[in-house]
């Protein structure tokens, strides 16, 4: 049987500057295993990476995961907004760049 | 900030005329508010303040809703409007309660002909949804968003209200 690597997506996130990416991390744990559960986390195997703008968190989870995270995002208690997405990080760091520019225009 | 989330056309109560580089629909709660060059829709956060000319009902809190009111005074003009953000509050219970009175709101809308309007209710940046956020939503209320997508087209260049001056 062949093994296929899950497909992955990552999400940059816009948030208040006042939380650390630890505290991000655990309230969108916290919010959607309320709503999906704890098998749901498990495979939805979310992964927080380093980014170089401010009040930006880079969340990565399984693809088969993306609307249930998505919809986690959008009902946070604390106002986040998942503003861009891709499918690598490098093409993700690339459009946040991009749209940095856009923004600074 | 709406460009980037992929959003054509902002709901706004008030705005400033510097920002008419993007496309506007005024909110507006009385037919006396100046509006300016911006389409308006007439909105109502009271079901029994729902007339002719109102355009969208604004339910604020789903957990309230009187179906009975709600049923007696909507009509297919209408557009019955949920905000997003009023989940933000809520419990995972209380959350799970109120999608499943968005979906009665929904299945209301379809058999009553009046439109179902999804709404990230955002009063700062960090509150605003994408377009893939809101179909996201859509998808985990069971509703098709390139359906309601064009429902929505239909029903925004169906309204008369929606005037220019």
């Amino acid at each position: 049987m062949l093994r296929r690597r899950s497909k992955r997506r990552y999400l940059a996130i816009l948030y208040e500057l006042d939380l650390s990416h630890a505290e991000i991390r655990r309230k969108v744990e916290q919010r959607f295993t309320e709503l999906f559960g704890n098998i749901a986390i498990q495979f939805a195997y979310l992964k927080s990476y380093s980014s170089k703008y401010q009040g930006i968190f880079i969340l990565g989870c399984d693809l088969e995961y993306l609307e249930q995270i998505l919809f986690t995002i959008a009902v946070l208690h604390q106002p986040m907004a998942a503003i861009a997405m891709s499918g690598t990080l490098r093409r993700l760091r690339k459009g946040l760049e991009e749209l940095n520019h856009g923004l600074n225009a | 900030m709406a460009k980037s989330l992929n959003i054509d056309a902002l709901g706004v109560e008030c705005f400033r005329p510097e920002h008419t580089h993007f496309d506007l629909i005024l909110r507006v709660k009385n037919k006396a508010q100046p509006h300016g060059i911006f389409p308006k829709l007439m909105v109502s956060e009271d079901i029994l303040k729902i007339n002719s000319d109102t355009d969208i009902l604004t339910i604020l809190d789903l957990a309230k809703i009187d179906h009975s009111q709600l049923k007696k005074k909507i009509n297919p003009k209408i557009g019955i409007e949920v905000f997003i953000s009023s989940a933000r509050t809520l419990s995972g219970k209380d959350l799970a309660k109120w999608m499943s009175e968005a979906i009665y709101l929904y299945r209301l809308s379809k058999s009553s002909g009046c439109q179902f309007i999804l709404s990230s209710g955002a009063k700062s940046i960090f509150e605003m949804i994408s377009a893939r956020t809101f179909e996201s939503i859509l998808s985990i209320l069971g509703i098709a968003p390139n359906a309601y997508w064009k429902d929505l087209s239909n029903w925004l260049a169906s309204k008369d209200s929606m005037r220019s001056i």
